[in-house]
């Protein structure tokens, strides 16, 4: 083990595993994958939904859990620089007890330099390795400018650069400036591989300010919204002021946007956006009209049970585009299960929280058509779309 | 960032506004103190007459050529990752322009040094997302010696890791690694000191020289698990509060590591500490009583510990009164003070009551009306110098005198003609005694009318110290000023209620 021997730790008020109830003790090795070298201090669960148990492998790779009832569990594998596997441990684990095989595999890694146009090292560059849109790992460069991106599944990765220099202190009067790059093309990483020379080469600049009008569609000047400046990997990046019709976004930095925004207004929202190019002088003159926000109609439906007050059920909107602006947005339904929401076009992740015991979704439409993969799509059509949610109770095994 | 607000408004005032449309050519050279090589890439920054601010970098040959629109004394600051500017303090250094000349000034930087090394756990695996600090030691007043932290890396996924801008000097190179808690995996984790021991008395320091890249010996960590640290508080809270204290045995570390953390118990006084491996001291306290518990060491080590008890039994409170020494009134509700802790309200006849959570205790009293100073702290009846005190069990009784007679020094600025040649701030340190922290010394700074007052100063002689534009930050650091230019500065001597006008020429403190 680490530095002592195994011990599990278990939940408050956990059942005890004595008595009469058949018990054994689950052992096995956690080796790497493509090397069968051991995995040493990798951390190991088995857990059902009331209860956990944990041990660290040892020198060998090798854990032992203190005797548990027979029965199945969820047994997990974690270790820094591998990727978690999951495992299900079977009723006949316990009858035929022999050591588990945990094969974890190797995360990959990423690495390169990052200079400036003199070919000097840029030191604190933040290296992003971008999936799906989302973060899946970042580093920052040493000050030699170079970077080891680690902990990286097998998968394909969008990698880009940003840096920021100036007003490190308040006594520093360096102006801001930034640079930022991304690698266009999707880099493949295996399992254990290590993919080298990744390099970027970035030109700091000072930021610039935007500015423009934000208005209704019948010029009507809008005097509050929340509003977001979002790169084409949903990078953030400037500072929004929105005052009686105009606005204002300092601190860009040269790319391509989409400016977004959304009124406060709850009965009737408005939202609008605007694409833009920043060549690093400041940009004026942005017009961005705001229009009704596409509505949706809900419903929840129970067929083949009864229940009382639908008023738990939550549902969750989370759009796949992040220049929607909007972040997740929740809907709750009433007693007879209606709700309604506000929602940008775009595409939106649904889920639906909090059901009645016993009950599960049994299908969902929009305006009768199936919903599949629990995605939906909302244009800018001014008609309400219809969004039914069915629950049906829970089928028995 | 006051004082650069104030820098920069009477840079507008006093500067010289350029006769010419394109400026005057100036040139800064930025070289390497100590290789003299030219320095590519490095932002140069003029801040000039009305907030005119000139920016630019380095070329290849280390130059930046710019225009000032401004003539005389401007601030020139330069920074670049790897390198501090010499000669200068934090706000930068001056660069005279002249209308009729070349203008060519060199900054030196001097290139800082960098701590690689290796770290690995007990396996000789590789710890990948250690944080790895470089320490010197530094001493709080009343606290005692600790160990900060100004630079750190974190290792990559070979062990490997780089400390950057490290100032030369020597250093304790301290590593700890701790998994945070994602997917609910046992917490592991560990903290060591080169050479491989984990009290810092043992601990060996780095030389690190400027420009240099030190190597130093793998370092070891330990892998733990954290263990579980049980037990009570009494009297229970009757809720949910944040109300414990747990710190590492030993020498503090006075940097983000795990030196320290707070905990809370649950409404039966029930507590669960999750803690990597190591000697603690545990301490409870209740804000609202004001009671504390004596301090618990704590050995966790390899296995959980159960039954710990922390009883609230003890008190430090603070009974005392302000006492104006004359027929003058004083409006109370006006001043502020407090004990490292929430505002004291003092009662209409002066009296007030604090607690304290601990031994230590600091005063800060503030808002006096003009001229008043304090004129006497007693503590137990015993005279205090200073602001900082220990308290004992049980009540203390502090009294304060106020008088409203103090002494007013007013500093007269020596008219250059450059606002640049003006000190900002003025330090007033007792000739005899201990020299006062930061908080509690006398000291005046400039206001917007240009002027440089000392109000409420107590009868005495004084060390007085004008700080400019470059040097400002040397307001922070009453003791070393005084220990280096103490002798050098000019003296004042002030009676009670006395007001002097000090017209002679300030000792100017060299940059450090």
């Amino acid at each position: 083990m680490v530095d002592r021997p195994p011990r599990s730790r278990r939940s408050p008020g956990a059942a005890q595993q004595t008595g009469s109830v058949p018990t054994a003790a689950l052992f096995g090795r956690v080796v790497n994958a493509l090397t069968h070298e051991p995995v040493r201090r990798a951390s190991v669960k088995i857990y059902n939904s009331k209860d956990q148990w944990d041990e660290i492998t040892d020198g060998d790779g090798r854990f032992k859990f203190p005797p548990l009832k027979r029965a199945k569990y969820g047994f997990m594998a974690h270790r820094d620089g591998f990727t978690d596997r999951t495992y299900k441990v079977e009723l006949s684990d316990f009858d035929d007890p022999k050591e588990l095989p945990i094969e974890l595999f190797p995360q990959g890694v990423i690495t390169g330099k990052v200079v400036d146009g003199f070919g000097q090292p840029l030191q604190r560059a933040e290296i992003q390795a971008l999936r799906a849109n989302q973060v899946a790992g970042s580093e920052q460069t040493n000050d030699l400018g170079e970077y080891r991106l680690s902990g990286l599944d097998p998968g394909g990765y969008r990698i880009r650069a940003t840096f920021q220099d100036g007003r490190e202190s308040e006594f520093d009067p360096t102006p801001i400036t930034t640079a930022s790059a991304t690698k266009p093309t999707e880099l493949a990483v295996k399992a254990g591989a290590v993919i080298s020379g990744i390099d970027f080469v970035l030109n700091p600049v000072r930021p610039v300010s935007l500015r423009g009008t934000i208005h209704t569609e019948t010029g009507q000047p809008v005097d509050r919204a929340s509003m977001s400046i979002a790169g084409p990997d949903g990078e953030s990046s400037g500072r929004e002021h929105v005052e009686a019709g105009k606005f204002e976004i300092s601190d860009v930095s040269p790319g391509s946007y989409t400016i977004s925004a959304n009124t406060f207004d709850k009965t009737a929202p408005l939202f609008g956006s605007v694409k833009v190019e920043v060549h690093g002088e400041d940009v004026s003159g942005i017009d961005l009209t705001m229009h009704p926000s596409p509505k949706l109609e809900g419903r929840i439906q129970v067929e083949g049970g009864n229940i009382a007050s639908l008023s738990s059920v939550h549902i969750t909107f989370l759009p796949a585009d992040h220049m929607l602006l909007r972040s997740m947005l929740f809907a709750k339904a009433d007693d007879a299960g209606a709700f309604g929401a506000a929602l940008n076009p775009g595409e939106y992740t649904l889920a639906v929280q909090s059901l009645p015991e016993n009950f599960v979704v049994e299908k969902v439409t929009l305006d009768e058509a199936p919903v599949t993969n629990w995605k939906i799509k909302m244009d800018s059509s001014a008609d309400p779309k219809k969004l039914v949610i069915v629950l049906a109770p829970k089928k028995q095994p | 960032m006051r004082i650069r607000a104030i820098v920069l408004a009477l840079i507008g005032v006093y500067g010289i506004p350029a006769q010419t449309g394109d400026g005057h050519p100036f040139q800064v050279h930025v070289v390497n103190s100590i290789t003299g090589a030219p320095i590519t890439g490095a932002n140069v920054v003029v801040e000039a007459a009305n907030n005119e601010t000139i920016w630019g970098r380095t070329d290849v040959g280390g130059l930046f050529a710019g225009h000032s629109k401004s003539t005389g004394k401007q601030m020139l600051v330069v920074t670049r990752k790897g390198y501090r500017m010499m000669g200068t303090g934090l706000m930068g250094t001056l660069m005279n322009i002249d209308p009729a000349g070349e203008n060519n000034t060199t900054v030196q930087m001097l290139p800082l040094g960098v701590i690689s090394g290796r770290v690995l756990d007990q396996y000789g695996d590789p710890v990948r997302h250690a944080e790895v600090h470089a320490l010197q030691k530094g001493e709080l007043p009343g606290q005692g010696e600790y160990f900060q932290g100004f630079s750190a890396g974190t290792t990559d996924d070979r062990g490997e890791y780089r400390i950057a801008d490290v100032e030369p000097g020597r250093y304790y190179i301290a590593a700890e690694y701790r998994q945070n808690n994602q997917a609910q995996q046992p917490e592991i984790g560990g903290f060591v000191l080169l050479p491989d021991v984990t009290d810092i008395g043992s601990a060996q320091q780095v030389e690190v020289s400027a420009g240099a890249a030190t190597r130093v010996n793998d370092l070891h960590l330990k892998m733990q698990r954290a263990v579980t640290i049980t037990g009570h508080v009494k009297p229970a809270p009757l809720k949910e509060t944040n109300n414990l204290m747990l710190r590492r045995g030993g020498v503090a570390l006075g940097l983000n590591m795990s030196a320290l953390q707070g905990g809370s118990s649950g409404a039966d006084g029930s507590f669960a500490l999750h803690v990597l491996p190591g000697t603690y001291i545990l301490s409870a306290s209740d804000q609202k009583t004001g009671k504390v518990s004596k301090e618990v060491t704590i050995e966790a080590q390899d296995k959980d510990v159960a039954n710990i008890e922390v009883t609230l039994d003890s008190s430090y409170e603070i009974n005392g009164r302000i006492i104006i020494d004359g027929p003058e009134v004083l409006d109370f509700s006006e001043i502020r003070l407090n004990f490292l802790g929430g505002r004291v309200k003092i009662s209409g006849d002066g009296s007030f009551h604090a607690n304290a959570f601990d031994g230590k205790a600091l005063y800060m009293l503030q808002r006096l009306p003009e001229d008043w100073y304090v004129k006497e702290v007693t503590v137990g009846g015993q005279h205090l110098t200073g602001g900082q005190f220990e308290l004992r069990p049980g009540t203390n009784e502090v009294s304060f005198t106020l008088s409203p007679r103090g002494a007013r020094v007013e500093v007269t600025r020596p008219s250059t003609g450059n606002m640049l040649d003006l000190a900002f701030a003025v330090m007033l340190l007792p000739e005899d005694g201990p020299v006062p922290d930061p908080e509690s010394m006398v000291h005046a700074e400039l206001d917007q009318s240009g002027k440089l007052v000392a109000y409420g100063v107590p009868p005495g002689s004084y060390r007085l110290f004008a700080l400019d534009a470059t040097n400002f930050a040397l307001i922070f650091d009453p003791k070393t000023v005084m220990e280096k230019y103490g002798k050098a500065a000019p003296l004042v001597t002030v009676a009670e209620g006395e007001h002097k006008s000090i017209v002679v020429p300030l000792t100017k403190i060299k940059p450090e």
